[in-house]
């Protein structure tokens, strides 16, 4: 049976949020201190995840910041229902869920994150069960972790799959803090650490890479370029690429291909081949619907796959609801963490390349900073906001390209 | 409208959580091992080390009368005239080495030297002035 649940009111806007990652959750504790907006975030789990921990949990065991209860991070005025969106009709404002629900909407915001799918890469699904990864789920970051402490010897191999994978520095962070682990553990000398990428260089932008190459060869670690996993032979313990390369390994993880939410949307060209959702680039509005709006990772239009992009849009869809003409920069600020208690940012917009940040021990201590204020910054982003204001001011590509050009 | 009950709750709210945030930090074993690396070095250790000296002397410095006599110092170098200083440096810049008392005594006598060593005279009348003037 259907259940239409009537979200209409004469003096109130009733927002739908599809997720309750940081961008929905931002924006619905954003929306929901203001009167003219009636919030409800729809999320399929009780928890939000602070995905930038699966590194943590891969490389130091630590999920201590992994999780918090939704009903803890949303402000009391937010009606959070936990069930999963199947389906978001744009054309007749509704979004449904599994259990049967139709909410319909004034203003809806798409933010479910993302999928993974392991199997395109053949034999990655195998190889991930055995070896785990840090892109995907707890489980399999803590399978990372497993692989991470007991290698003694042979050849680690990190390979990129997907280029638009999310959080851009983090395979670096990966095979930097897999160095780490092992010169604390006293068995780098018998590893040997490569990380593959799909690129003509280390890292894909030129000037960042100007940054993190020299570290990556200061502790050792092999740079194979121009190899794009295609396949994985776990048997036979090798890596093909679709450039023709082979990499043999004793233990491997890839970073796997990212593909769009698994929601029907309709119109369904609203979606592009990989499932991800057509969006502004500048103003997040889906398609040509005035009242549907795209953020984060289910985007296909956020330069950047991190908590940051998924925020500041999140932001910028808050300022268009109540009538200003807020556009997003491209503005990314990606804490590096590069072991040794060193860390840099990934710093750029639409306008400037990323900054050349060199690796600094107040940079790791700035990273650590944003994830332990991370629940504080979703469940109160009106506290925040000047402060974000006044660092991203103070922080900009355009002034950090002056001090370290 | 929000009752006073609600805002008090709010209130109590966001101090949970703002204890949370720190107690997030403060258990945060790589951020603590990360901060007190940086501050703590040979220098803030030398610093520790001479702690109840500095504490003596910022006692003695922020004494009523020091910051007075401090005061008087500023109101000195404000009135200070510029264009004699600057005379009074370059007469001193431009004095000849002196290798003997001959070389000394010729030096005295000098029109230049003469008007660079009463400027920095008059300075350090001003200067011993301080030690003259009644307490405020």
């Amino acid at each position: 049976m259907t259940v239409v649940v009537h979200m209409t009111s004469e003096k109130k806007q009733n927002v739908v949020i599809v997720g309750g990652g940081a961008g929905g959750l931002i924006l619905a504790n954003s929306l929901a201190r203001r009167e003219e907006f009636s919030v409800t975030l729809i999320n399929d789990t009780l928890y939000h995840y602070y995905l930038p921990q699966l590194l943590q949990i891969a490389f130091r065991g630590d999920d201590s910041q992994l999780k918090r209860e939704l009903a803890d991070l949303v402000k009391k005025d937010v009606k959070l229902i936990i069930d999963s969106v199947t389906s978001v009709d744009l054309n007749n404002r509704t979004v449904t869920t599994s259990s049967g629900k139709t909410f319909s909407y004034d203003i809806v915001a798409i933010a479910p994150g993302l999928s993974i799918d392991h199997a395109a890469v053949k034999g990655n699904e195998k190889l991930v069960s055995l070896y785990g990864d840090f892109h995907s789920t707890p489980e399999n970051a803590w399978r990372a972790f497993n692989t991470i402490s007991s290698m003694k010897k042979g050849r680690l191999v990190v390979a990129v799959a997907d280029p638009g994978h999310r959080c851009p520095p983090s395979p670096y962070e990966g095979v930097l803090l897999a160095d780490e682990a092992f010169r604390a553990r006293g068995v780098r000398d018998q590893i040997e650490i490569t990380i593959a990428v799909p690129y003509p260089r280390a890292y894909p932008a030129e000037t960042f890479n100007e940054v993190i190459e020299p570290v990556l060869k200061e502790r050792g670690i092999n740079i194979e370029t121009f190899f794009t996993v295609d396949t994985v032979d776990l048997d036979n313990k090798k890596m093909t690429s679709l450039e023709g390369g082979e990499l043999p390994f004793d233990a491997a993880i890839v970073v796997p291909i990212h593909k769009g939410p698994k929601i029907n949307i309709l119109p369904e060209d609203i979606k592009n081949e990989d499932g991800f959702i057509k969006a502004d680039k500048l103003t997040n509005r889906v398609g040509n619907f005035d009242d549907a709006f795209a953020i984060g990772d289910a985007s296909a239009a956020s330069n950047a796959r991190t908590g940051v992009t998924a925020h500041l849009q999140a932001k910028v869809v808050e300022k268009r609801l109540l009538g200003f003409d807020a556009r997003n920069t491209g503005r990314t600020n990606c804490p590096t963490e590069i072991g040794m208690e060193l860390g840099t940012f990934v710093i750029s917009d639409f306008g400037h390349p990323s900054v050349k940040l060199p690796p600094k021990s107040v940079f790791f201590i700035m990273k650590r900073f944003f994830a332990d204020t991370y629940w504080d910054v979703l469940k109160h982003p009106e506290f925040w906001d000047p402060i974000f204001d006044a660092y991203f001011e103070n922080t900009s590509p355009e002034r950090l390209w002056k001090l370290f050009p | 409208m929000v009752s006073q009950a609600e805002r008090q709750a709010e209130a109590l709210e966001r101090l949970l959580d703002m204890v949370s945030m720190l107690d997030n930090m403060l258990s945060d074993e790589e951020l603590m091992k990360a901060v007190a690396k940086l501050l703590i070095t040979p220098e803030t250790l030398i610093v520790i080390d001479r702690l109840p000296q500095i504490m003596q002397l910022l006692e003695r410095m922020t004494r009523p009368e020091t910051l007075s006599k401090l005061q008087a110092l500023v109101e000195i170098i404000d009135s200070l005239d510029v264009g004699a200083l600057k005379e009074a440096t370059a007469a001193l810049a431009s004095a000849p080495q002196v290798n003997s008392l001959s070389d000394l005594v010729l030096l005295l006598g000098n029109k230049e030297t003469l008007k660079g060593l009463n400027a920095l005279l008059n300075i350090a009348r001003s200067f011993g002035s301080l030690a003259s003037r009644p307490q405020k």
